[in-house]
């Protein structure tokens, strides 16, 4: 005897026993983090859930009164798991590397396909026309140095005067060209993590520190300079931390308020999954991942659970229909 | 040398043709596609499919439309855009060209064994 639940699946109601919902949820899971690094991975769970909702419709409505473990696992190799994934369509990217990088599932049209290729471009200095801010000066020239083209703007903005005809110069001499940035971590602003712009929210992701203390860094020397300029009568701040010259500390707050306002034009939002990816290395973005995937699963588990009290128990005869399982089962 | 390896590769390398074939005939859901390359002896995972056809969709080679279907949510009905179209054609002249090839080659190599 099997607990059955009913569960709210793409719009769909399905009757299911609870040990099948179990491993239903575990292949979703599997399946979101596997995907989590394509490029409109979250459609293609999507697409891919619908496709199962509709499996189910056509079993349940061939008779059978509730989806069974062998019916999802009937599903689930007709769709095939992560691992199948894998040898279907991963190694023809990385032809000859396949050895080294077997433990991590690649996509073959999202990295450059000619690796030698790309490592030869990256040493010619060149405006990069995929990745430009005004003419790709500053990423071309980080591309060379491989550091982030961030910093490298922040470099140009900040020696403005100096580095302006250095650009310019650049500009006219330097070869166009798209190239495909070669580091590892960026920084980008948060979109996930942000009071303003989300610079401090991409700072804390970059350094890999809590999202505070950048935003304290930015704050504090705003906020001291307001206290300094209202003066209370009874204000002893000045006695604990004496504060020279008070026109030298706005210049500090409206520095670290340019900074900020530098920082929110040149650091581009982390938007698709790879940036997000590149904005908080790749061990902690599967991490939040995980976090969001057992938050999802628990808040459907929890839906599922309320909703059992008003579903029937139904003992009757279990009809598979043969037709229905064939037109699922995976052949190979 | 890993047999299995090599013969995943060959399937490879005419799936997105058998796919794109399939759609251009007519638009086609998902479903249909696995169904078709099944029957003609083609094996194709349904967790192949989907990104190979979110690939193709996200390179402006394919678009979709949503079709309600009585048999569950929404369905996607992919067909060939006009790029899609040229790419197609361009696969198929290389598939001829290699059929082709091969075959000579082949048999070729038949022919000096006897």
């Amino acid at each position: 005897m099997k607990k059955v639940i009913s569960i709210n699946f793409q719009g769909q109601v399905i009757a299911i026993e609870e040990t099948a919902f179990e491993i239903l949820t575990q292949y979703i899971e599997s399946l979101k983090s596997y995907f989590s690094r394509e490029e409109g991975g979250d459609e293609i769970v999507n697409d891919i859930e619908n496709r199962i909702a509709e499996l189910f419709g056509n079993r349940l409505k061939h008779g059978i009164n509730c989806i069974t473990d062998e019916d999802v696992k009937a599903i689930i190799a007709g769709i095939g798991k992560p691992e199948d994934f894998d040898t279907e369509y991963e190694e023809t990217a990385h032809p000859g590397t396949g050895d080294k990088n077997a433990q991590q599932p690649h996509f073959s049209s999202e990295l450059p396909k000619n690796q030698p290729e790309e490592e030869k471009q990256s040493r010619s200095l060149r405006r990069d026309t995929n990745n430009k801010m005004i003419a790709g000066v500053c990423s071309g020239l980080a591309n060379y140095f491989k550091i982030d083209p961030t910093w490298m703007r922040l470099i140009f903005v900040l020696f403005f005067s100096v580095l302006f005809w250095v650009y310019i110069v650049l500009w006219i001499v330097l070869k166009a060209e798209p190239l495909d940035w070669n580091g590892i971590k960026r920084l980008y602003r948060n979109p996930g993590d942000r009071v303003l712009g989300g610079v401090c929210g991409g700072l804390a992701a970059y350094f890999k520190i809590d999202s505070w203390i950048p935003r304290l860094i930015f704050l504090i020397p705003l906020l001291l300079s307001f206290m300094s300029i209202s003066s209370f009568p009874f204000f002893i701040w000045d006695k604990f931390f004496p504060i020279p010259h008070a026109d030298w500390n706005i210049k500090i707050d409206g520095g670290i308020l340019l900074v900020y306002i530098i920082l929110w034009i040149i650091t581009p939002q982390a938007k698709t999954v790879k940036q997000k990816l590149e904005m908080m290395g790749e061990e902690e973005y599967i991490k939040s991942i995980r976090e969001t995937v057992s938050d999802n699963v628990a808040s459907v588990k929890n839906k599922a659970e309320n909703k059992t009290g008003n579903k029937t128990e139904n003992p009757q005869n279990v009809v598979f229909s043969e037709s229905a399982v064939n037109s699922s089962r995976q052949n190979g | 040398m890993n047999i299995e390896n090599t013969q995943s590769q060959m399937r490879k390398g005419v799936l997105e043709y058998c796919v794109l074939s399939i759609i251009k005939r007519g638009e086609a859901y998902p479903g249909d596609i696995i169904d078709e390359m099944k029957n003609a002896g083609l094996q194709l995972l349904e967790g192949t499919l989907y990104p190979l056809l979110n690939r193709l969709k996200n390179a402006g080679i394919l678009t979709y439309r949503w079709v309600e279907s009585s048999s569950g949510p929404p369905r996607k009905y992919f067909s060939l855009t006009k790029e899609g179209e040229k790419f197609y054609a361009l696969l198929e002249a290389t598939w001829n060209e290699l059929a082709k090839g091969v075959e000579t080659v082949t048999k070729g190599a038949e022919k000096r064994e006897e």
